[in-house]
């Protein structure tokens, strides 16, 4: 874990977003909307939380990215913390990129588990905190989810078993921006809080304001939150966050820009970063 | 044929003690199949390598997978339908195409729940398992297969899905007539006439068949599929040489198993004897006594033999 520093992980927050922009404008399509609304908290846990060695599996902290669709995020992540080189993000979507629409653990260093189907992050976070434990390794394994993707059963599965096992080595977080494909999640289907389901499982539950990177990064530093309960993080975002037209709209959770509004979604994000220019 | 019935799900527990004494990466995963699965005695010795899931198959695959990519090699135990077809895209994504190194072991297959009805009956794994990539299918049929099955699952370095069986039944050959290997097909019986392909359960019933046809006068041969995938080709082109009537006797769907991946061989060769696919049709839902289940689908000693001499003669 690194001291923290506000401006360095806003500033991380930033190029991760200016990634995912930058990367769809010359790419033509992707998940923008979720990518945008998660970026805080994979900056925080990878610039300055996990402990992440890819060449060392058994010290290094675990990162599992049940919602894959977000991967943009992601790999902004691993090139911001040195995992890959940026100019892969020339070749997304590309045929056999190292850098498709969902990540590829067989094709990209420094991912741990290849995602895309929702509801296998939690049960694969399960697996790995186990082989922790029967090996004696102390990792911590991070896992974030959709909150739409909480209507998949295989998460509650895994809650179940994570507290029933005692499993406080991992840290969930649900990237809480609250919309799905067909509508708010709260219209599809929430029939109460996260707070109260995951606590109802024997989970121990903080919320957080999921763009204030003090914010994650405080809570984040401070999980396990109660020893022998697996930590969950619900963190309240926008979708699209970063980019005004986008944010908390539907329309984005897939976005395949024209020429001209691709143009303009990365001068409106340049000008975000014009803080760091000196 | 030995006279003596050996359970074979003694012959997993007894397997997984040892090779669990021997290699301590081994992990045992149950979905509260434990006990009904051949775990009980590994649970017993190894609490510390013993991972209880409950009944959630889907979690206890992505565990299984989750656990193999920290270097351990986890043997899940599961009633077949709920691994192969509930759990089937968490070992399609997260064993198959992730290359863990999982065991997938199913309880039960087949016909093996004969009461149970089409919920625990499965007639579609193979169908769907020989598409994961990666993959190695073992099926067993009897004690010794299954105690080689389990030993050559965890010696291979990749995802293994094992169809375990679940009745006692005979040995095909006396323990120390066999040849059992990895790939290769057992030939129990030589003959021309007819040459029957076949795994699991259903060798006892080819076997029965190959005596009732030689008191006829066929010669049929019985050739034993332990590795289903990859299947041993050799073998099936050997027989597409000297046999007038090729035969797929499964206790699965006529499609997708056996005798669809005997029928691909001999198409790609053509020129090729006639092959006849004995299973179960798609759909099928009768229950009742074991015995009697295969002899109503047609798959039991007499009815193979019945089917064949048919066969030959309509040729």
């Amino acid at each position: 874990m690194k001291t923290f520093k506000r401006d360095e992980l806003e500033h991380g927050a930033y190029n991760i977003r200016r990634h995912i922009v930058e990367t769809i404008a010359s790419n033509g399509e992707g998940h923008a909307g979720g990518a945008l609304s998660a970026a805080d908290a994979i900056a925080v846990l990878y610039l300055a939380i996990m402990d992440v060695r890819p060449d060392d599996p058994e010290k290094s902290d675990k990162f599992l990215l049940s919602g894959g669709h977000k991967c943009l995020a992601l790999y902004g992540a691993l090139a911001e913390a040195g995992i890959i080189p940026a100019d892969y993000f020339a070749t997304y979507n590309h045929l056999n990129s190292p850098l498709p629409c969902h990540p590829d653990a067989t094709k990209l260093r420094g991912v741990d588990f290849s995602t895309g189907s929702l509801g296998h992050g939690l049960p694969l976070a399960c697996g790995y905190a186990m082989a922790a434990r029967i090996k004696g390794l102390s990792y911590k394994t991070y896992v974030l989810m959709g909150d739409g993707e909480q209507g998949e059963g295989s998460n509650w599965e895994a809650a179940a078993f994570a507290a029933h096992n005692h499993l406080d080595s991992i840290v969930a977080i649900i990237d809480e921006n609250g919309l799905q494909i067909n509508g708010r999640t709260a219209e599809v289907c929430k029939p109460t809080s996260f707070e109260e389901r995951y606590g109802a499982f024997g989970w121990s539950v903080k919320t957080v304001d999921g763009h204030d990177v003090g914010a994650l990064y405080d809570v984040l530093a401070g999980a396990p939150f109660e020893k022998g309960k697996p930590s969950l993080i619900v963190s309240k975002t926008k979708k699209g966050r970063g980019l005004g037209f986008m944010e908390d709209n539907i329309k984005y959770h897939h976005w395949n820009p024209k020429a001209e509004e691709g143009a303009a979604a990365v001068a409106e994000i340049r000008e975000a970063g014009k803080r760091w220019e000196k | 044929m030995t006279m003596e019935k050996f359970d074979p799900r003694k012959a997993f527990e007894k397997a997984m003690v040892e090779l669990g004494r021997e290699n301590d990466k081994i992990v045992a995963v149950s979905c509260d199949s434990a006990s009904g699965g051949g775990l009980g005695s590994f649970f017993k010795e190894f609490p510390e390598r013993s991972v209880e899931v409950g009944i959630s198959e889907q979690t206890g695959v992505d565990i299984a997978a989750g656990m193999a990519r920290m270097g351990l090699i986890p043997v899940i135990v599961v009633i077949t339908p709920f691994l192969a077809m509930r759990a089937f895209e968490q070992v399609r994504n997260d064993v198959g195409y992730m290359h863990t190194n999982v065991k997938l072991v199913g309880s039960g297959g087949g016909l093996a729940y004969s009461t149970l009805g089409s919920s625990h009956a499965i007639a579609e794994d193979m169908a769907v398992m020989r598409t994961i990539p990666n993959l190695t299918i073992l099926c067993p049929g009897d004690a010794d297969e299954v105690a080689f099955a389990l030993r050559q699952a965890v010696a291979i370095d990749g995802p293994v899905y094992i169809r375990m069986p679940r009745q006692a039944r005979p040995l095909a050959a006396p323990t120390e007539e066999r040849k059992l290997s990895l790939g290769k097909a057992e030939i129990l019986k030589d003959g021309a006439d007819a040459a029957i392909f076949t795994y699991g359960p259903s060798v006892e019933e080819s076997q029965k068949a190959a005596a009732l046809l030689k008191a006829r006068g066929v010669d049929a041969a019985v050739v034993n599929c332990t590795t289903l995938l990859p299947l041993d080709e050799e073998a099936v082109l050997a027989y597409a040489k000297r046999a007038r009537l090729l035969v797929t006797v499964e206790e699965h769907c006529v499609f997708g198993g056996l005798g669809t991946a005997v029928s691909e061989i001999l198409a790609r060769e053509g020129g090729c004897p006639p092959i006849r696919t004995y299973g179960i049709p798609v759909g099928a839902k009768a229950t009742g006594p074991y015995e009697e289940l295969l002899d109503y689908y047609g798959i039991s000693g007499e009815k193979i033999a019945e089917r064949i001499a048919a066969d030959l003669k309509a040729l």
